[in-house]
């Protein structure tokens, strides 16, 4: 999930170190075991937002991309489902990973982000019409800036 | 495919693409969080430090020197090195300054500083570092009348993180450290470095009036995107302004690299102001156009690094802007990736 977030498995990987640590070092602090999933994506999703980016491109070639695997029954390209979540902001990234990998509400995503409700809706509505857009056959052209709404 | 299915896809391809690379928790990231965070315990306090650098400063001036630029000069002030024997700067790599020794480094040039009642952000390096459970301190005191002022520490750094421009920070030997140090009057300052009390490194400083009333003229970029923010640039053309006025700026969206030196949308010119603050400062105000009509606006407390630009971003929970000059904003730069 962290990866869906910083987009670089480096980082990615660095967080679910400092996610498991956190874990360890606080385990004390969870009140109830019910809670420890919720906890966890929690400490994930608000280390990797504050995570500052590293600054090496992260290009692949075109034989790592060749090599991207495949999914026959899914119509939906991969590379261009890349590119479309590259182009989400930060925060609209980990409302999507909340949602469609870790399942879980809107309520509860808006209590890991740090925002009301009604924003996360509305990231989650942006974010799915940015990345049908960026999905469609023939995407249309943007002539205006495609940037998130600040909450 | 109707609305439904097509989500039904989305979720499967979003889920494989979250699974994408396998994560593994590596004995040897763990080792190395273990160390860093016994490091970082060696202050019990630097976390009350940090809050209230966050909450009380409005503008935390960044002393990293990311700048090759020479330094335009005040006029009026005497230069900040008068009278003050202050440290030989010795370069590492095309950009890497550091100035003190033996054996701790401060990434800065004697005469980056001016008074100011906010902190500055100090990269020091202990080589060798320090051992696990041994407190590292940095504090500053003032030549002649003998004014102690505590740094406190921030975290400890990974100088693979460290870049300016494109170009790393040289791989230096030791512990690199982030260190929060306030010079609240001019004059001649001597920074001392210590590992348990015992000192390993001092440099000397000339702290300077204030001067950040002056701006650098030229084409700043943003180093890399504020979280939740579009990459920006503006071509600053007046070192002083006395009313608000009017520069040219872009914006765009970082690059997948993750830097502003690609980008995944198009360049949007836009028109900034620059604002002078009553403190005699500037912030830089930007007004980015939104899909829904609406305006975004980004607005940056703006402050000189060496002789470039730093910045405190006051609409986003004042993060630290860095910016790099580069002599033009060329609207078909870098193709999306």
């Amino acid at each position: 999930m962290a990866f869906l977030i910083v987009r670089n498995e480096r980082d990615a990987e660095e967080i679910l170190a400092d996610t498991a640590l956190t874990a360890w070092r606080k385990i004390d602090a969870l009140r109830t075991p019910e809670g420890l999933r919720s906890w966890l994506l929690t400490t994930a999703t608000r280390l990797a937002l504050r995570r500052r980016r590293r600054f090496q491109p992260q290009l692949v070639s075109l034989e790592a991309a060749s090599d991207v695997p495949t999914d026959d029954r899914s119509p939906i390209d991969r590379l261009e489902l890349r590119e479309a979540i590259n182009r989400l902001p930060p925060r609209m990234r980990a409302v999507i990973a909340l949602h469609y990998v870790a399942d879980l509400p809107t309520a509860q995503i808006a209590a890991v982000v740090g925002r009301s409700e009604n924003t996360v809706k509305t990231q989650l509505r942006q974010a799915r019409a940015r990345l049908r857009v960026a999905l469609a056959d023939d995407p249309p052209e943007l002539t205006a800036p495609a940037r998130e709404e600040p909450t | 495919m109707n609305d439904d299915d097509v989500e039904v896809e989305l979720r499967r391809a979003i889920r494989a693409e979250a699974y994408r690379p396998p994560m593994i928790l590596r004995p040897e990231s763990l080792r190395a969080r273990l160390a860093a965070e016994t490091a970082s315990r060696r202050s019990s306090t630097w976390r009350a430090a940090l809050v209230a650098a966050l909450v009380g400063a409005v503008a935390v001036v960044v002393a990293v020197s990311v700048s090759q630029l020479p330094r335009t000069p005040s006029v009026g002030q005497p230069s900040p090195t008068d009278g003050c024997e202050v440290s030989t700067v010795v370069r590492h790599g095309s950009w890497w300054k550091e100035i003190g020794g033996p054996n701790a480094f401060f990434n800065t040039e004697p005469d980056a500083f001016h008074a100011e009642p906010n902190n500055w952000l100090l990269i020091t390096r202990f080589q060798p570092d320090a051992s696990p459970g041994q407190d590292i301190q940095v504090w500053a005191d003032r030549l002649g009348p003998g004014d102690h002022v505590p740094g406190s520490y921030n975290s400890a750094m990974d100088p693979t993180n460290i870049f300016h421009g494109s170009e790393p920070a040289p791989r230096l030997p030791g512990g690199w450290y982030l260190f929060e140090q306030r010079f609240p009057v001019p004059g001649c300052w001597r920074l001392s470095a210590a590992i348990d009390g015992r000192v390993v490194g001092t440099a000397t400083v000339s702290v300077g009036a204030r001067i950040s009333a002056r701006l650098p003229v030229g084409t700043y970029m943003t180093t890399t995107a504020i979280a939740g923010e579009p990459c920006f640039a503006f071509k600053n053309e007046h070192a002083t302004y006395e009313d608000v006025g009017r520069v040219q700026a872009w914006s765009w969206d970082q690059g997948e690299s993750g830097d502003c030196q690609s980008r995944t949308s198009d360049v949007i010119p836009l028109t900034g102001l620059i604002v002078p603050r009553e403190d005699s400062g500037y912030d830089l105000v930007l007004s980015v156009p939104l899909m829904s009509g609406q305006d975004h606006e980004i607005r940056v407390a703006l402050h000189r690094s060496g002789g470039s630009l730093a910045g405190v971003a006051l609409s986003a929970e004042n993060a630290p802007v860095f910016f790099t000059p580069i002599p033009a904003v060329d609207p078909t730069f870098e193709p999306r990736q």
